[in-house]
C-alpha cells in the first residue's frame, strides 16, 4: 500500500519544535515505525464516525470504575470498554491511556501482572486494588456533586432567584 | 559521599525509566496487534 507508507513516511519526517524533546508519543511514532505504520492504517480504516476524545482528567475515573464492574483487563480492553460504554461517542488512543495507567499504578490504584491476551501473546492485565476502590468511591462522589451543580446552573430561571 | 548517593539515585531512577519504556513499548505492541486483529475480524484486509 505506497499511499499509507507515504503518508506515514512524510509523518516521520516532520519537523520537531526546535529546543524541544519529543514527547513519548511523539518518541514512538518516529522510533517505531513499523508500529506507526499499522496504527495509521488502523486509524484509516476505521469507519468515519466522527469520536471525541475523552474530557482530560475524566479518565481515570472511567478506567478505575471499567476495572471495577468488568475486572481484570488489558489496556486494549480497557479502551474498548471504555469506547463501548460511551456509547462509541470517546475515542480512547493508547498515547493518553498507558501514562494514565501508569500513574493509577504509581499511585497504587490498580495493579497489574503479564497475563495471555486473545492473540496469545504477553499483555499485561489491570485491576482494581482496594485504595483503587476507595479512590473511586471518592472521586464519584466528588463528580455526583459537580453534575448536580451544574445541573442547577442548566436549570436555573431568572424568577427562581428574585 | 553525597555525590555518590546522587549517582547511585540517578543510576536507579535511568533503570526505572527503561523498565518503563520498554513495558510501554511492549504494551503499545500488543494494542496495536489487536487493533489490528479486531479490524481484520471486521473484514479489512491485512496492509
Amino acid at each position: 500500500m505506497p499511499l499509507p507508507h507515504a503518508i506515514a513516511r512524510s509523518i516521520f519526517t516532520l519537523p520537531q519544535p526546535r529546543r524541544k524533546r519529543a514527547s513519548p508519543n511523539t518518541y514512538l511514532l518516529l522510533s517505531q515505525r513499523k508500529y506507526a505504520i499499522l496504527l495509521l492504517v488502523s486509524k484509516m480504516a476505521t469507519p468515519m464516525k466522527q469520536k471525541t476524545d475523552v474530557l482530560q482528567g475524566t479518565l481515570a475515573l472511567m478506567v478505575l470504575k471499567t476495572l471495577e464492574v468488568l475486572g481484570s483487563l488489558h489496556g486494549y480492553g480497557i479502551a474498548r470498554r471504555i469506547e463501548q460504554i460511551s456509547g462509541d461517542v470517546l475515542a480512547v488512543n493508547q498515547g493518553t491511556l498507558y501514562p494514565v495507567l501508569l500513574k493509577l499504578e504509581q499511585e497504587g490504584a490498580i495493579g497489574s501482572e503479564w497475563g495471555a491476551s486473545e492473540n496469545n501473546r504477553r499483555a499485561r492485565f489491570y485491576r482494581l486494588t482496594r485504595q483503587g476502590r476507595k479512590q473511586l468511591q471518592a472521586e464519584t462522589q466528588g463528580w455526583e456533586q459537580t453534575s448536580a451543580i451544574i445541573a442547577r446552573f442548566f436549570e436555573v430561571k431568572a424568577e427562581d432567584l428574585s | 559521599m553525597k555525590s555518590l548517593r546522587r549517582f547511585f539515585a540517578q543510576l536507579a531512577g535511568l533503570a526505572t525509566r527503561r523498565a518503563q519504556d520498554e513495558r510501554l513499548r511492549e504494551e503499545i505492541e500488543e494494542h496495536i496487534a489487536l487493533q489490528t486483529a479486531e479490524n481484520i475480524r471486521a473484514g479489512l484486509s491485512p496492509a
